[in-house]
């Protein structure tokens, strides 16, 4: 069977003025376009009264550009640039919630842990905790293959944030 | 008291809102009152720079604005009070978003403190005007209100303009503003920066030049940004220069004089079939502030061109270039500045050659095409015992001066005017395009007069149009507002009923807006009665004879006079183009299906095609 090709993404960041409704404004403007959003982080900037907003969303080149000139005629909407792997730093962070029934559930996370680098937060004797951090990638693998020891019995992603490397920067001139 | 200086009195929040509006000169405001507004309306209270419009519905308030803003090239401002007040304007808002139009529109609000407590006529009106505004704002300090007011300002006229709508709570309105300076000389908007010309669009123009002058058969499509930037002149010089021909959509009638030998006229599913013609011949199609709707391409992958012609697109919004049809050449310019440059470099190149070299043949066909321009004049009744509307349209364009303004609602009747009628002036034709909204038309015109009081404003009506917003005859007997309402009674919601006989094998359900009671067709209203319930004073005609001296009448009354006109009521706009088919396929006035090219022929492309070629029609007129 061939495999499913993958939907494309785009990741977009935006500086924009921290007025109430922005964020509606922003998710808005996808929904009405019939846009799939797959992660939407946004909070304070570097900048009082700007907020930072980083956008994954499903779509291909032509999308992409719809979104972009759509993003630019907001207001408040001050900045509005595309990142890529190879040019921007991106990290997300993932809280997995995962019963114990025993020692062996235990071990088995705990050296899951060790390969990806992961903190415990919090641990009972039911529960683990965990804090993932790193890129969208990582935290599906690692989501898959503690899946396969434990019961994930709750899982919180914050989204991906991103910065360009190096001295690019998405800033107010 | 002597030393005490004295203390200036802050201004309250209405007041600074009459200031601006006042200081910006947009004095003319079509409102609706209630509650949560009645501060502001008690501050222009015996006012008399301010000239308040009591309409009969905010529906009719915003495009009242509408028409006040597309006759002048003004702003429109409208108001209304919370709640339903502010929801009964979506519709004009929506309206203004599609065609571009500058409006300020402000509704009252509950106090801020009850924001979000579902208070008695609130309602979120930020969300609900979201996806139909240019910008909207919830004002929540009286020291911000200035400066949203000339941002709201700013915003709604430049780039492409738009309605903006402002939230304002009662408490805000009656705050007093302790700011020194309520409404501030200058504003600062980071995130809004139109770009209405760059030196990139300047090279741009020079490659699109270039691409035009070697094309063959190359054409202008002129939308409803050449009117918005008021680009006329440049658009026709620019027609002059090169000698090609200029199609336009319908927002952009009058925008070329009908009577120019290059202009053709509107394209798209109601357009004329020479224009459509002209467009799937094209090579190049040079597309100047126009968004390419589906009633204007048909068939995308047809467009332009038969899908072969290549595409320059000047629009001032970035967003709409691209959007709907590929582009070979952007260029993100106001529509206006773009032509200036463009016929600057043209004029350049011509230097003292005394002839401009292009490859266009056009030329050669224009005036054949041109041919057989008249509206025809049919004397007789239809079969069903009708005037036939080609024949209102006759008329009308007889008695019609050139600075007369048109407006339309929307049907069959809109269709017609815009085909037939000639426009010789830019804003002398208003019609709701993008959105097609039935109720438009009469309150647009009352917008219109207002701002033009010396043009006589004919509104073009259906029967069914007309009753969305028929309650404005109080508004123009109060106010003295002289509209020529014709109203083309067809019995029917005529375009649906066109659409159902072509596509939906005649099953007319719901468009019969007469009846059969006891063996006997009735219908109702009367309009001229109707009229006469207002104090307004009307002709019903029946016989085609008698058209053109109730027209007469109409422009000799000295206030709104209503002609109903007892149209036919089978009678179909044609032709036009079958929904989601190519520009170049129609169904003729008989209702036929066809190809345009069962009336025009293929245009030659090299020398020896050219040798044979005689006549671009098929059945070339006598
Ligand atoms: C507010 C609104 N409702 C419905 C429609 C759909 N519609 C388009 S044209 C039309 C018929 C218009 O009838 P009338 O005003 O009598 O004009 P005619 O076509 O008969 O000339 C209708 C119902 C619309 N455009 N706007
Ligand atoms: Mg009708």
């Amino acid at each position: 069977m061939a495999k499913a090709e993958k939907t494309p993404e785009f990741l977009v960041a935006l500086l924009v003025e921290d007025h109430p409704g922005v964020t509606m404004k922003i998710a808005g403007m996808f929904a009405r376009r019939g846009i799939n959003l797959t992660s939407f982080t946004g909070a304070s900037s570097e900048k009082k009264g700007f907020s930072r907003i980083i956008m994954k969303a499903e779509g291909d080149s032509k999308v992409f550009e719809q979104i972009y000139k759509q993003m630019n005629k907001l207001i408040e909407v001050v900045k509005v640039k595309t990142l890529l792997p190879d040019n921007a730093i991106m990290r997300e962070l993932a809280l997995v919630k995962v019963d114990i029934k025993d020692a062996i559930d235990r071990q088995a996370v705990i050296s899951l842990n060790d390969i990806f680098r992961n903190r415990v937060t919090n641990i009972t004797p039911k529960t683990m905790t965990i804090e993932v951090v790193g890129s969208t990638g990582k935290i599906d693998s690692f989501v898959s293959l503690v899946t396969e020891q434990v019961n994930i019995r709750e899982l919180a992603r914050t989204g991906t944030i991103a910065l360009y490397r190096g001295e690019d920067s998405i800033f107010m001139d | 008291m002597k030393d005490q200086k004295k203390k200036k009195p802050l201004l309250t929040g209405t007041a600074i809102i009459k200031k601006v509006l006042k200081e910006s000169g947009n004095t003319t405001l079509f409102g609706y009152p209630g509650g949560a507004i009645m501060p502001f309306f008690d501050e222009i209270f015996g006012d008399n720079k301010i000239r308040q419009i009591l309409m009969r519905h905010e529906q009719s308030a915003g495009h009242a604005a509408e028409g006040y803003a597309t006759a002048s090239g003004k702003l429109g401002v409208c108001m209304t009070t919370s709640g339903p007040g502010a929801t009964n304007l979506i519709t004009a808002l929506a309206n203004a978003f599609y065609d571009s139009a500058p409006i300020l529109a402000f509704s009252g609000q509950v106090n801020t403190s009850l924001i979000g407590n579902d208070a008695f006529q609130e309602a979120d009106l930020i969300g609900a005007t979201m996806a139909v505004t240019k910008h909207n704002y919830l004002v929540k300090d009286v020291r911000d209100l200035g400066r949203i007011f000339k941002e709201a300002m700013h915003i709604a006229s430049t780039g492409r303009p738009g309605p903006v709508f402002i939230d304002l709570p009662k408490d805000i309105q009656l705050a007093e503003c302790s700011l020194k300076e309520p409404i501030p000389e200058k504003i600062n908007l980071v995130g809004y920066k139109p770009n209405v010309y760059s030196k990139a669009a300047g090279r741009q123009i020079t490659h699109a030049l270039k691409m035009v002058m070697n094309a063959r058969y190359p054409v202008i499509l002129a939308g409803g940004g050449v009117s918005i930037s008021n680009a006329y002149q440049q658009l026709t010089e620019l027609a002059n220069l090169l000698k090609i021909p200029v199609v336009s959509t319908i927002k952009a009638k009058g925008v070329i004089d009908d009577y120019h030998p290059y202009a053709l006229g509107a394209i798209g599913m109601h357009g004329r079939q020479r224009s459509n013609f002209a467009v799937s011949e094209a090579d190049v199609l040079l597309a100047i502030g126009c968004r390419f709707s589906d009633r204007i391409t048909g068939d995308l992958d047809k467009f332009p061109g038969q899908g072969n012609a290549k595409v320059i697109h000047i629009d001032v919004d970035a967003a709409e270039i691209g959007k709907n049809v590929p582009v070979d050449l952007p260029i993100v310019a106001d529509a206006k500045l773009a032509l200036i440059e463009m016929n600057r470099q043209i004029r350049a190149l011509k230097g003292k050659k005394k002839e401009l070299k292009t490859n266009s043949w056009w030329y050669r066909w224009i005036k054949e095409m041109k041919e057989n321009d008249q509206i025809p004049n049919i004397v007789e009744k239809g079969p069903e015992g009708g005037i036939y509307p080609e024949k209102v349209m006759y008329e009308l364009d007889r008695i019609m001066n050139p600075r007369d303004i048109i407006v339309t609602e929307v049907g069959q009747h809109q269709m017609y005017a815009a085909h037939y009628l000639k426009f010789r002036h830019p804003r002398t034709f208003i019609t709701s395009g993008g959105l097609g909204t039935m109720g438009f038309g009469f309150p647009a015109a009352i917008g219109a007069k207002v701002a033009k009081p010396r043009s006589e404003v004919w509104l073009i009506a259906g029967d069914g149009s007309i009753q969305m917003n028929s309650h404005e005859m109080a508004t123009v007997k109060q106010h003295n507002i002289k509209v020529n309402m014709i109203i083309l009674n067809n019995g029917y919601l005529g375009m649906v009923r066109q659409w159902q006989e072509l596509f939906n094998e005649k099953r007319y359900a719901g468009t019969g807006l007469g009846f059969v009671r006891n063996g006997k067709q009735e219908y109702w209203p009367d309009f001229v009665k109707l009229g006469e319930a207002y104090g307004l004073k009307g002709r019903k005609v029946t016989d085609p004879r008698k058209l053109g001296k109730a027209l007469q009448e109409a422009k000799a009354s000295k206030e709104t006079f209503i002609i109903e006109v007892a149209t036919e009521k089978g009678s179909n706009v044609l032709p036009m183009l079958p929904p989601g088919g190519a520009l170049s396929s129609l169904y003729n006035r008989e209702g036929e299906q066809k190809s345009i090219y069962d009336y025009y022929r293929r245009l030659p492309r090299t020398d020896s095609e050219l040798k044979e070629f005689k006549s671009v029609r098929v059945n070339p007129i006598k």
